[in-house]
């Protein structure tokens, strides 16, 4: 299987990077690999050391130490984690209470294995929240997972939290077959709500994020901010092209 | 702020009112309170009306009209300890110690100069909006038990009103505390049943609840009709946080 995966991630405006909620995580050299995770994760606003919470929660997932399919059952020892670097030192008042209100975090992870080389495997997308996957097969867009409508974005999604008693992570998977040189996309809610309003109107938006590179993301979503497009929220995008290789 | 709250004499509207503005400012800087400190996405003031009219910050704070959130945070009257209780997941109740920050007591007496005050909060938000013109615009909570001493505060609140950036106009909004045992009211459209001249008087001086206010309290379970204002009669005290709370909400945060 060989894999090519490129990330982008940009702040929301008026913020630093550092500031940025969003997470993600791939192998550094995903190809030749027969089994291969990533994720993107998107940390709430109104709790604290949420960066922290995504950030962990995507290691985790792409490591393997979340199950592809129900990353709820493996959160005890990343809650630990957190906490444990929430809590380290002295803190005000308030960042006492919003740590110990907690922190929360969309999740979405995909998971791809192969056969054999050159043979094909099964993909398996798992998501809590609204953080969205697209496979795109020959230019046509194939799924749309776990939103498929725009206006499905006004509801306020359930999140994953870091609080040890919290038993409501209740994933949305969806899995199947890929084939050679299918496209996954990958993006948080603000991007993905874009990307579903313009197939909505029988636009193909992922042209445009297909090619993208380097510094061409962030003068992009410049662009879609200005003219009103896109809701002013951090954004990631991570981008896997998938072939059966030999 | 002698009197009982909605008739009943164990609560006094003066500790209501105290516990109402340290919970809203408590509220205020936990929705700013980041990783990295503090973000500024506010600036508040609290004025007192009695004796006198001004200022209502004490300590480090004394004198300011508006303070940023960070300043608020760092600068409580105190931190008193209290209980917090909750499940311990078991069937039992766990306890723990919890940081509560004060920043006002509660203070009766006087009278109550209602257009004094209105028009202090004029020129402070006058002189706000000169130097941002552009922001969303000031949102201001008149908590009150209705009966101005200084003459029908209509007009100075018009002028509040007025007020706007170019985003839109600064809100005025009502929290009438009253000795009536009257049913409470929560954004109404109209003024009809509302129990005397005092409440009816303060309906009219509301704003309008913005669309997205209203979509908001949509959320929380409230009911508004188009033309409800931000005006609440005896509201019950979670009730009026929460208002407050959705109030200073700001749309860009998730």
């Amino acid at each position: 299987m060989v894999t090519r995966v490129s990330g982008f991630m940009a702040q929301k405006m008026g913020s630093t990077s550092d500031e940025c909620e969003d997470a993600w995580e791939a192998p550094e050299h995903p190809t030749g690999t027969r089994d291969f995770r990533c994720a993107i994760a998107d940390g709430a606003s109104e709790s604290s050391f949420a960066k922290i919470w995504a950030r962990l929660l995507v290691q985790a997932y792409a490591g393997g130490n979340l199950c592809a399919g129900s990353p709820g059952a493996g959160l005890t020892p990343v809650r630990a984690q957190w906490a444990s670097q929430v809590g380290g030192s002295r803190l005000p008042w308030y960042a006492e209470e919003k740590a110990h209100r907690g922190a929360y975090a969309a999740l979405l992870g995909l998971h791809l294995t192969d056969v054999a080389e050159g043979i094909g495997g099964t993909w398996t997308g798992c998501a809590v929240g609204d953080c969205c996957l697209f496979l795109v097969r020959r230019n046509e867009l194939h799924t749309c997972f776990p939103m498929d409508s725009s206006a499905e974005f006004s509801r306020r999604p359930t999140l994953i939290s870091t609080h040890i008693d919290d038993t409501s992570v209740v994933p949305t998977v969806r899995s199947g077959i890929w084939h050679d040189d299918d496209m996954f996309l990958l993006m948080t809610d603000a991007l993905a709500k874009w990307f579903l309003s313009c197939t909505e109107r029988g636009d193909k938006p992922w042209r445009m994020l297909q090619d993208v590179e380097g510094d061409l993301f962030a003068m992009f979503i410049s662009a879609l901010r200005d003219d009103g497009t896109l809701q002013n929220d951090d954004v990631t995008l991570v981008r896997v092209v998938v072939a059966a290789g030999l | 702020m002698h009197d009982g709250w909605g008739g009943d004499p164990t609560k006094r509207k003066a500790d209501m009112v105290a516990t109402i503005i340290n919970n809203l400012l408590s509220n205020l800087v936990l929705k700013c309170a980041k990783d990295e400190g503090i973000r500024n996405y506010f600036e508040v003031g609290v004025l007192g009306y009695g004796t006198r009219a001004g200022s209502a910050f004490g300590g480090a704070l004394a004198g300011k009209s508006l303070v940023l959130v960070s300043d608020l945070a760092d600068n409580p009257l105190r931190l008193e300890e209290r209980l917090r209780k909750q499940d311990d997941g078991a069937g039992g109740i766990l306890e723990t110690k919890v940081k509560f920050p004060v920043w006002f007591d509660p203070v009766a007496g006087g009278g109550t100069p209602m257009c004094h005050v209105l028009s202090l909060a004029q020129t402070i938000l006058a002189d706000w909006i000169r130097k941002h013109p552009d922001s969303f615009p000031p949102i201001a909570f008149n908590i009150t038990d209705g009966e101005s001493t200084d003459g029908d505060p209509a007009q100075a609140a018009a002028a509040v009103r007025h007020l706007a950036t170019s985003d839109g106009s600064v809100l005025l909004f009502n929290l009438h505390l009253s000795a009536h045992k009257a049913a409470p009211v929560s954004f109404p459209h109209h003024s009809e049943g509302l129990p005397d001249e005092f409440a009816v008087r303060l309906f009219g001086m509301s704003s309008e609840l913005p669309d997205g206010m209203r979509a908001k309290l949509r959320e929380e379970g409230y009911s508004t009709e188009s033309g409800s204002r931000g005006f609440v009669f005896n509201a019950d005290p979670v009730v009026t946080i929460n208002f407050l709370d959705i109030g200073t909400r700001p749309a860009n945060l998730r």
